[in-house]
């Protein structure tokens, strides 16, 4: 009897001590474990976390204590009285739960750095990786690699003010029908993983996607292209398109368009400038390239308002804007803007090449990340 | 000397004028809107312009420089348009990891060079010397960039052994500070160690043929007490003053290592402020960099006059 009971206990002990000594599994079950610090490498840091972009995303409602030191980190500590929703996250939505006791976010505006610093485990999160290291890091056991799907699509948009070459509608189409986007997107960004071709002036993954106009998306025609530009009287004009090298993928998507353009018989000039210059000069240029990020409402797309750079401010296409705004029902504005987006390509408004995906990496041990657009790190854990 | 050391400072003010006035004019000449940046690349122009009002950017370019050459000469920089700060906050803040990592690059570099180039000079002509120079070489031809990166990728990913990023201060811990320092310092240090190798080759070697060093050969002194008690002395001025202008020349160029170890200096902060146009940063700072070259050259001069009793300031 007492030899069973020693037994007995000598397996519920091992079984324990198992349970302990195999994180391996016990990862597997994904419970969520209070504490630990995450730290986080972003490209940039406030007032504008990319220096290209205003706001942040913080976990401001669920952290308290807020320490920056500037260049050095935003160094944020949970706020324990807060309460979660009851049910489960969804998305931006839904519960949130802070698990790790501090969050530091760093800005490292090196790419190369914030991917060796994930990789030596002085980072637990990196976004905005390059795409090109993707190969390398999928390999890597200390490494996750995901895709942010979706992030942003490529524009190029048109100066259509009175007296521009692009104030013709023709010229315009000239350039769309001339474009091959799968070869510009290849261009931009390399690997597929990373992009998709696609018409939609908002992503597949949101419910106001349509495919309409997609005869003319990527129509790849040069000889389309120049009948059209005969049509638009097209007299040898210079295009002047202007670009940085501050974001890869737009100077590389444009070296690939002007290219396209240049053998339909326009004559572009590219020109390459920083970003702040670019956003100071590019009214005075015919075509600028930049990305359209994710919109909750087609409302707040920039390239399709009259007071956005570019100007797209024709009359029929107004008058569709406004009764989206005005409208309340949705399947109705799901039909307005499907119209929107139908003239969009009919006008040429500007280009879409297509839309990218972004990198991000983490640790393995780093667990309930929801990888949307927009980075957030609620619900995210430490293993 | 002293009086020399006056007229030398009395001599900083046409100097910090004339790069006052180029700094403050050239960095308004080329295109490109804090506003802009600030507001952001889908905002309206009328944002803008409100943005421009609300940073004075709409007063003329004269007014506004004479506005803040009268501040500057009140130590008041102004204020950085996008840290919301004073720039003298702003510089201050940032001002110990650069000097940090400048001064262990410098200890750095003469540590290794000074003894490379007088094991060279001693060995002159001998597969040693041209090893130690070749490397020198190729050293100093190395992007600090590259061998930023490459020491991560060993020290940090490989063995795990030092910390890829980031800074703590000397308040930290010694040892902390220590251990965020050494990858940078060495990246940054590596080419200027190349350099005073050199250097201290070319100058013992220039030493090493004089008639006393052969006398006291002759005396039947120890080769180590020839060169480092006889020779080194000697040759060490120039070599002087090549580490004290590497002082300036690391402190100012420290941008680079800064960057890829995000290391929160003057260099990244520079760096930042001309992406975004942050005019005030960018001229408090490029102020502040002249001034401490200058200052530095003084020093390295009155170094120089103290330790070399034959030369003399009138």
């Amino acid at each position: 009897m007492r030899s069973a009971i020693r037994l007995l206990s000598l397996l519920l002990t091992t079984a324990l001590a198992l349970t302990i000594l195999l994180p391996g599994e016990r990862g597997a079950q994904a419970t969520p474990r209070r504490g630990g610090t995450l730290r986080v490498a972003l490209t940039g840091e406030p007032p504008t976390l990319d220096v290209h972009q205003t706001g942040a995303m913080l976990v401001l409602n669920l952290a308290w204590h807020m320490e920056w030191v500037p260049d050095r980190h935003i160094r944020m500590a949970r706020f324990d009285r807060y309460a979660a929703l009851p049910g489960e996250p969804n998305g931006y939505g839904g519960r949130k739960v802070a698990w790790v006791d501090e969050v530091v976010l760093v800005p490292s505006s090196e790419p190369s750095s914030r991917v060796l610093g994930v990789e030596a485990g002085d980072f637990d999160l990196g976004d905005w990786i390059p795409a090109d290291a993707y190969e390398r890091l999928a390999k890597l056991p200390g490494i996750k690699t995901l895709a942010v799907k979706p992030k942003e699509w490529i524009v190029a948009a048109f100066n259509q003010t009175s007296g521009r070459p692009f104030a013709r509608r023709e010229l315009r189409q000239a350039a769309q029908a001339a474009i091959d986007s799968e070869k510009v997107m290849q261009a931009a960004i390399g690997r597929t993983e990373f992009f998709r071709l696609d018409p939609g002036l908002v992503f597949r993954e949101q419910v106001w996607h349509s495919t309409a106009g997609q005869a003319l998306y990527n129509q790849k025609n040069p000889v389309k292209a120049r009948d059209l530009l005969k049509k638009a009287g097209y007299a040898g004009e210079e295009i002047r398109w202007l670009t940085t090298k501050e974001y890869e993928w737009m100077y590389r998507a444009s070296l690939a368009g002007t290219q396209q353009l240049q053998e339909v018989g326009l004559k572009v000039k590219l020109g390459v400038v920083d970003w702040a210059t670019l956003l100071r000069t590019r009214k005075d240029y015919d075509v600028f390239v930049t990305g359209m990020v994710v919109y909750t409402d087609p409302t707040q797309i920039p390239v399709l308002n009259c007071s956005w750079v570019g100007w797209y401010c024709e009359e029929r296409h107004q008058a569709m804007m406004k009764e989206l705004a005005t409208t309340v029902d949705f399947k109705a504005r799901k039909a307005q803007f499907e119209k929107i987006q139908a003239h969009f390509y009919d006008q040429a408004a500007a280009l879409n090449f297509g839309d990218v995906f972004s990198l991000r990496i983490h640790r393995p041990n780093v667990q309930g990340f929801a990888n949307m657009p927009e980075l957030f790190v609620w619900n995210v854990w430490k293993q | 000397m002293v009086r020399h050391a006056l007229g030398r400072l009395v001599a900083l003010a046409p100097v910090w004028l004339v790069v006052s006035a180029v700094v403050f004019f050239l960095i308004h000449l080329i295109p490109g809107d804090p506003a802009r940046v600030m507001v952001g690349s889908q905002g309206s122009e009328e944002e803008v312009q409100a943005m421009r009002g609300r940073l004075g950017l709409n007063e003329p370019l004269v007014v506004r420089y004479v506005r803040w050459l009268g501040r500057a000469l009140r130590a008041d920089l102004g204020e950085s348009i996008f840290l919301g700060r004073p720039v003298t906050t702003a510089i201050l803040e940032r001002l110990e990891p650069t000097v940090s990592l400048t001064l262990w690059a410098t200890l750095f570099s003469v540590l290794i060079g000074l003894p490379v180039g007088v094991t060279s000079a001693v060995r002159f002509g001998r597969p040693t010397d041209r090893l130690l120079m070749s490397a020198a070489f190729v050293v100093q031809s190395l992007p600090s960039f590259w061998t930023g990166l490459t020491l991560i990728l060993v020290f940090s990913v490989a063995v795990n052994l030092l910390p890829s990023t980031g800074y703590a201060s000397l308040s930290e811990g010694v040892g902390r500070h220590l251990r965020h320092l050494i990858l940078p310092a060495v990246a940054l240090g590596l080419s200027q160690a190349a350099l005073i190798a050199r250097m201290a080759r070319a100058s013992m070697l220039e030493v090493l043929g004089h008639d006393y060093i052969r006398t006291a050969e002759a005396k039947g002194l120890r080769p180590s007490v020839v060169v480092v008690k006889h020779a080194l002395r000697n040759a060490l001025i120039p070599v002087i003053t090549v580490v004290g202008i590497s002082f300036a020349v690391l402190l100012a160029g420290a941008i680079v290592i800064e960057v890829v170890f995000n290391l929160p200096g003057i260099g990244r902060l520079v760096m930042q402020s001309i992406l975004r146009r942050d005019y005030p940063v960018i001229q408090g700072v490029i102020l502040f960099i002249a001034t401490t070259y200058v200052g530095v050259n003084l020093l390295v001069d009155l170094v120089y006059a103290w330790i070399d009793p034959r030369i003399r300031y009138r």
